[in-house]
């Protein structure tokens, strides 16, 4: 019996240093990690949305869905309105693409950068690059000319032979961002 | 999540994200225990029935104790999984050796040689970074180790055939099970376009 | 006893070649196919498994006498998860990017069979010098291997080497850095060295 307490009390007291141990090194590392997080995100929103300089969250009352995008309302040092910042995923060929887009106040895409993907390196990494064809067809257009050219006839976006999934994946992103933005464009019609 | 996507979950699990050829999770038993389609099937069904425990225990853990946002011990993910793991290893083993005792000396060897093995705490930790619920968790862990199954299968099949093969000395062994490791992932590139 | 007789110089050296954890030993595949991708990441590895290695090394050597024999797996158990979420946490601060590209497979770590397996083997019945001597050369063997392999991948795959570009876009053979790739490469690898450093029997 003695033995078993000894074995017991020894197990748990290892258990206890090591986890003053991790809770410290927690303590220290955790809000580097946190801010790494809001500079990337913060980073990437200016990136798609040149010219904003702060960020109003605008997805509405209720906890965004997984589906749903969120969405930002993107201002400039002043103040004024310079357009809005959506982030959301679609399913590409490995998995969820997440993609984050700028969209001017008259609906017209402004940047798109994609955050994460696990698209084939070599081929969907061209898809999903900001100088790849792909992306640099979506800039400028709206929702209605948010689809793949080869799919619709009003589509503006190039899919890259070989790698339709993978463009489709940021076509329909930045398609349900652009969507998601649609009411708040009207709002401010003259 | 709908019952369908579950099950696309688990055949993604087996096919597209195979474990041990998409992964790399469970290569050691996979170099260590293919020899024989036996012992493959053998390792399989230890391994299919750890595997769906853990994920089964890792998944509450994870949910309402790791994840509770007033406690904020995210960081003791990996010290609380393996350890979940080693000792339901090793209850397995003492619980299957009194109870069980056929189905210990069938799959007793293998336990021991579980806990080592990446793919059952690979799973666990896919399992919450993936973000699945309860039941598709469940799906994934038996998916994963019917494709870990899967693998080891084709390869002792394979490796039963190349016995009588005439290998370069220098490839005898490893080096050339890892090159029909290498061909048949290339074959299991072909079911990527599933999805 | 025997084991005091081999210098240290032995003990460090030996975790290169005659006892390397991949090509000798067989421990440790599973990263050694999913992280060498690029030379990078290799390097990353190699630092975070190393560090593991030494923490874990120490800790055991340190309290061998006063760990008891029956719970000895656990404790090592605990000791090499602490280290590991110490590394895991670290490198997330410190180095992003890193973090990112290895993925799951820095918590991983703790279920690598080199690092329970010098445990076990030789740290818990070693002075505290071999333990750590022994973990820094079994460490940096594994990192020796991991970076042949990374630079290997990474040349022929994506034509660059720690991301500076090397090879015209048309000399790519994109099948290294994709899975099958990593198999075929170590197999050659394991291959090429039987030869040059094993004797015929």
């Amino acid at each position: 019996m003695g033995e078993i307490l000894k074995m017991t009390a020894f197990l748990v007291a290892v258990c206890v240093v090591s986890a003053l141990a991790l809770a410290l090194t927690d303590a220290k590392t955790a809000p580097l990690i946190e801010k790494h997080k809001k500079e990337k995100e913060e980073n990437a929103r200016k990136e798609v949305l040149p010219g904003a300089e702060r960020f109003e969250d605008i997805t509405g009352e209720s906890a965004p869905e997984k589906k749903k995008p969120s969405l930002l309302k993107g201002l400039d040092g002043s103040g004024k309105r310079i357009g809005y910042v959506g982030k959301t995923e679609a399913k590409g060929f490995g998995g969820a693409v997440e993609v984050m887009a700028g969209i001017d106040p008259a609906g017209k895409v402004t940047g798109v950068k994609v955050l994460n993907h696990k698209e084939t390196p070599g081929l969907g990494t061209n898809a999903v690059d900001p100088e790849g064809p792909v992306i640099q067809s979506m800039l400028e257009a709206g929702l209605e000319g948010m689809r793949l050219k080869k799919e619709h006839p009003q589509g503006k976006v190039d899919a890259i032979t070989g790698v339709t999934i993978t463009s489709g994946a940021v076509t329909e992103a930045v398609r349900k961002i652009l969507e998601a933005v649609q009411p708040h464009l009207e709002q401010t019609k003259p | 999540m709908s019952l369908g996507d579950m099950l696309i979950v688990m055949i993604g699990a087996i096919f597209v994200n195979n474990f041990v050829l998409m992964r790399f999770l469970g290569i050691c038993p996979f170099i260590g225990v293919s020899k024989r389609i036996s012992d493959a099937l053998g390792m399989g069904g230890a391994v299919l029935f750890v595997m769906l425990m853990a994920s089964a225990a890792t998944w509450p853990i994870q949910h309402f104790v790791l994840d509770h946002p007033d406690l904020q011990i995210g960081y003791l993910q990996t010290v609380v999984f393996i350890l979940v793991i080693a000792s339901l290893v090793q209850f397995v083993e003492i619980v299957l050796q009194r109870f069980l005792p056929a189905l210990y000396d069938s799959l007793g060897i293998y336990l021991p040689l579980i806990t080592t093995n990446c793919a059952i705490m690979g799973v666990c930790l896919l399992n919450v970074q993936e973000d699945f619920g309860f039941l598709t968790t469940l799906f994934h862990a038996f998916g994963a180790a019917l494709g870990f199954t899967l693998a080891l299968v084709l390869m002792a099949g394979i490796r039963e055939r190349l016995d009588t093969a005439d290998v370069p000395k220098s490839l005898e062994g490893a080096p050339i099970a890892f090159i029909v490791a290498g061909l048949m992932g290339i074959a299991f590139l072909g079911f990527s376009g599933m999805m | 006893m025997a084991t005091e007789t081999k210098t240290l110089s032995h003990e460090f050296l030996k975790g290169f070649i005659s006892e390397n954890p991949i090509i000798a030993l067989m421990l440790g595949l599973c990263p050694t196919l999913a992280v060498t991708t690029a030379a990078e990441n290799a390097v990353g590895m190699c630092g975070a498994a190393t560090f593991v290695l030494l923490g874990s090394n120490l800790i055991v050597a340190l309290l061998k006498s006063v760990i008891p024999p029956k719970v000895r797996i656990p404790v090592f158990i605990v000791t090499i998860a602490t280290f590991v979420t110490i590394v895991d946490l670290v490198m997330n601060a410190f180095f992003p990017p890193i973090h990112k590209a290895l993925g799951i497979f820095i918590p991983l770590i703790v279920v690598n069979c080199v690092i329970l397996g010098r445990a076990e083997a030789f740290a818990s019945k070693s002075s505290v010098a071999n333990a750590v001597v022994d973990a820094l050369g079994m460490g940096l063997g594994f990192g020796l291997i991991l970076m042949v392999l990374a630079s290997i991948r990474e040349v022929l795959g994506a034509g660059s080497w720690f991301g500076i570009e090397l090879l015209p876009e048309n000399a790519k053979f994109l099948i290294m850095i994709l899975p099958p790739g990593a198999f075929l490469g170590l197999g050659l690898l394991m291959g090429i060295s039987n030869r040059l450093f094993r004797k015929e029997a």
